[in-house]
């Protein structure tokens, strides 16, 4: 139940982004797809005019064939592909993350910059009231502009020379539609609860970037890590990791690069997994998002609006964490200059990364800014 | 009725506030002094809910801030800047308080705006006088119950300054209600100031009324036969202000027996006691530079 | 600007208001019948608190010199008489001038001079009103 109130003052914080969300979000449903079908219509039209180029793939007398032939990968004809290289997951991911992030800078991190966090706290509404409000603008933004766009993308293929690819395919593109609104959403959500703690605009970003990161990125330091010291670990034992339940859930990009966009169409047993793994992977961790940055946004300290992580009793873990982590990228980054990979420099590796860390996260964390008005 | 109840905050470690324990009845204005760093900003943001404590309340009536937030409709913090809705017009912000306020008064605030010949612009296009007027009358068209107003004046031109402080002092005989400022502009707080409470490291060294205060410690001016006594120069616990051939001019904290039958012993020409400014109750009881009128 | 408030004297202020009040009714600037600013109007003048003028309003009403009519205003009574209490302070000031006098070096006669000047002055003020 956010207050009407309060969705109106963030709207006016957020409204130039959120119209160009929906308007970069049109058109990034629906120039790629009427890009790519040029490039197919270039394509056909080459193959027509010049057969003898394509003789190795082409089966038949070309002028028998018609567009649909084109895209049939059970024919023995030449095949161009299929529905998943119309629909373009890739630059909307892409627009997502950047929107998802800026958005929720705005909504939080410019608050924080300003006296503005603290005219908010001021006001009679709680902090859940706060923060559900900034959510559901966000996330409102992100759905309107997968519907639209979504829906486009979906008439224009529809009445194009390649609506044939749609047969049959309507709830799978349905299907991925509300993935990418869920994977627009996850990424906003967690921006968001990255602002929950990261004291101002650029921290907020940053945090945003780690967590984007950490879940894959931890888990390959520790792989390149173990390879070190015994090279003939094995490979599988991460892979399964890397396909894991929990890693789909706790990194949208990882669960993005696990959904068999190839095969769904095709693969019942791929479409299957996308159903069930796939998008509930999405709705886990956007409640998880949602979740955490509500309680974070609530408990943390006003007084502590500035730091690059505002729960000060917890610096010491950042830390830790921090050294740890670039620790092992140096180790990593070392082993693996030479091959076969060598204990030494991955020790040597390691330390350096250490104790540059360390003083990365003195500046980072003990400085009461990052570039703060407060 | 409101009371600040036992509070204590430390923040990295250091301790902010220490066992701050005061209350403010309705049409009182109380003025909150103390040297930079005292933990008055603090004070204030802790007063109207934006801080937690990490001991103590703050009960409006009965109730307590943290707990309710809608106690928050009757208690309005102004800060020192109008940074937080300096990218709002002036009819922006005027909606945006309306919407969330159910007391608010548009034409009182309008009023304001028209007296003072102010347009509607972008906040932080106006002068630093407007802001500081567009923000407390918004804040005063909220017709709460409390303000807490940190540096209200500051950095104002005399005009300016004078319309804040009119501004306030209708507030309150108006309408009953209480302010709470925090200010170093002492010589307009012993004006319109009922009690001042006195902060110093983050404890209440004092509350009490001018009077009261100027009765706490002592200001004389004394003229020796012959010359100013070394002894008394020397003496830890007074402030000379000035020396001047035989006159000399000195505050203590405290006025004791001892000290006059001191001065008595050297048989001075005069004696004469001078009325302290709240300037001078501030220099002597807080110690050091205060700021300068 | 009727009142002069001294913030470095030691009377506090309510009194200032107090005996300048009554000084601008000797002095026939205040007449019976007139009406004075309100409690508000006379805080905004002076930019001073508003219960510190409330209190000296109070204390004038106490005194019979002026009269709160309510929601008409207050003013000055038709009918006022001065009364002892307020003898003391004048004398004490009498006494400060002749300290004063010494310094500055005023010969007594030159004193008494002008006190029966401006005391003969204000006297016919009151006489005409």
């Amino acid at each position: 139940m956010p207050s009407k109130v309060l969705l109106k003052k963030d709207w006016k914080q957020v409204s130039l982004l959120w119209i160009l969300l929906v308007f970069l979000g049109i058109v990034a449903f629906t120039v790629p797809v009427w890009t790519q079908m040029q490039v197919y219509e270039e394509q056909i039209r080459d193959m027509q005019e010049n057969p003898s180029n394509y003789s190795d793939i082409l089966r038949e007398d070309v002028e028998t064939m018609n567009t649909e032939d084109f895209f049939n990968s059970n024919s023995d004809y030449g095949y161009l592909g299929g529905l998943e290289s119309l629909i373009p997951m890739g630059v909307v991911i892409f627009l997502f993350v950047i929107f998802g992030a800026l958005m929720a800078s705005v909504l939080i991190g410019s608050e924080r910059n300003s006296q503005m966090s603290d005219f908010s706290m001021s006001l009679p509404y709680t902090r859940t009231q706060l923060y559900i409000s900034k959510w559901v603008i966000g996330a409102a933004g992100i759905t309107v502009a997968t519907l639209v766009g979504g829906a486009l993308m979906f008439l224009i293929i529809r009445f194009s020379d390649y609506f044939f690819l749609l047969d049959g395919n309507e709830v799978k593109v349905l299907g991925l539609i509300v993935f990418l609104l869920l994977s627009g959403i996850s990424f906003f959500s967690v921006s968001l609860w990255m602002g929950s703690f990261g004291g101002e605009s650029i921290s907020q970003v940053v945090w945003t970037f780690v967590a984007l990161v950490f879940p894959m990125g931890i888990v390959a330091l520790i792989q390149g890590s173990v390879i070190a010291f015994s090279p003939n670990f094995s490979y599988t034992f991460f892979e399964e990791v890397f396909e894991s339940v929990p890693m789909r859930i706790l990194s949208p990009l990882n669960n993005i690069v696990n959904t068999g966009m190839y095969s769904i169409f095709d693969s019942r047993s791929e479409w299957t997994e996308f159903l069930t793994i796939g998008l509930s992977s999405s709705i886990a961790f956007i409640v998880l998002t949602f979740g955490l940055g509500l309680w974070m946004f609530k408990e943390a300290p006003q007084e502590n609006n500035g730091r690059f992580f505002m729960f000060s009793n917890w610096l010491w873990l950042i830390h830790i964490v921090i050294i740890i982590c670039f620790a092992m990228l140096g180790g990593v980054f070392f082993s693996g200059i030479f091959y076969p990979q060598s204990v030494m420099l991955y020790v040597v590796g390691f330390v350096i990364g250490a104790f540059l860390a360390h003083l990365l996260a003195k500046r980072l964390l003990y400085r009461f800014n990052l570039k703060l008005k407060s | 009725m409101l009371k600040v109840e036992q509070l204590s905050k430390q923040i990295d470690r250091q301790t902010i506030l220490d066992g701050i324990d005061f209350t403010v009845e309705s049409g009182e204005i109380i003025a909150l002094v103390g040297r930079n760093g005292a933990g008055k900003t603090t004070l204030l943001r802790t007063m109207v809910g934006i801080i937690r404590p990490d001991q103590g309340d703050v009960l409006y009536g009965t109730k307590s801030i943290f707990k309710d937030a809608g106690l928050k409709r009757d208690v309005i913090f102004v800060p020192d800047s109008a940074d937080a809705l300096k990218h709002y017009t002036v009819n922006e912000a005027t909606d945006l308080y309306e919407s969330i306020y159910p007391s608010f008064n548009r034409s009182a605030f309008r009023e304001t705006l028209t007296r003072y010949n102010i347009e509607n612009k972008k906040i932080r296009q106006l002068s630093k006088g407007q802001k500081a007027l567009v923000t407390l009358s918004l804040a005063f068209a909220v017709q709460a119950k409390y303000y807490l107003l940190d540096e209200p004046t500051d950095g104002l031109d005399v005009v300016a300054k004078s319309d804040v402080l009119k501004l306030m002092i209708a507030q309150v005989e108006k309408r009953n209600c209480s302010i709470i400022v925090s200010s170093h502009q002492l010589h307009e707080l012993e004006r319109i100031a009922d009690r001042i409470i006195m902060i110093e490291s983050g404890r209440v060294k004092a509350i009490m009324s001018l009077e009261e205060a100027r009765a706490l410690s002592i200001k004389w001016q004394v003229v020796f036969n012959d010359h100013v006594p070394v002894e008394l120069l020397e003496r830890k616990d007074i402030e000379i202000i000035s020396v001047t051939g035989r006159v000399v001019l000195f505050m203590a904290k405290e006025r004791t027996e001892e000290l006059e039958a001191f001065i008595d012993s050297y048989n001075p020409t005069l004696i004469e006691e001078i009325p302290m400014s709240l300037e001078d109750v501030f220099r002597i009881q807080l110690g050091g530079e205060a700021h300068a009128v | 600007m009727l009142y002069k408030i001294d913030m470095k004297s030691s009377e506090p202020l309510y009194e200032q208001i107090v005996n300048q009040t009554k000084e601008l009714v000797i002095r026939g600037i205040l007449r019976p019948g007139d009406k004075v600013m309100s409690v508000r109007e006379l805080a905004t003048d002076l930019v001073i608190n508003p219960n510190t003028v409330s209190k000296a309003y109070q204390e004038l009403e106490r005194l019979g010199l002026l009269e709160m009519r309510r929601g008409r205003g207050t003013f000055v009574s038709e009918d006022w008489v001065d009364d002892d209490a307020s003898r003391e302070p004048v004398i004490a000031s009498i006494k400060k001038i002749a300290i004063d006098c010494h310094y500055a070096n005023v010969p007594l006669e030159e004193a008494i001079d002008v006190l029966r000047t401006e005391y003969e002055k204000v006297g016919e003020a009151n006489a005409e009103s």
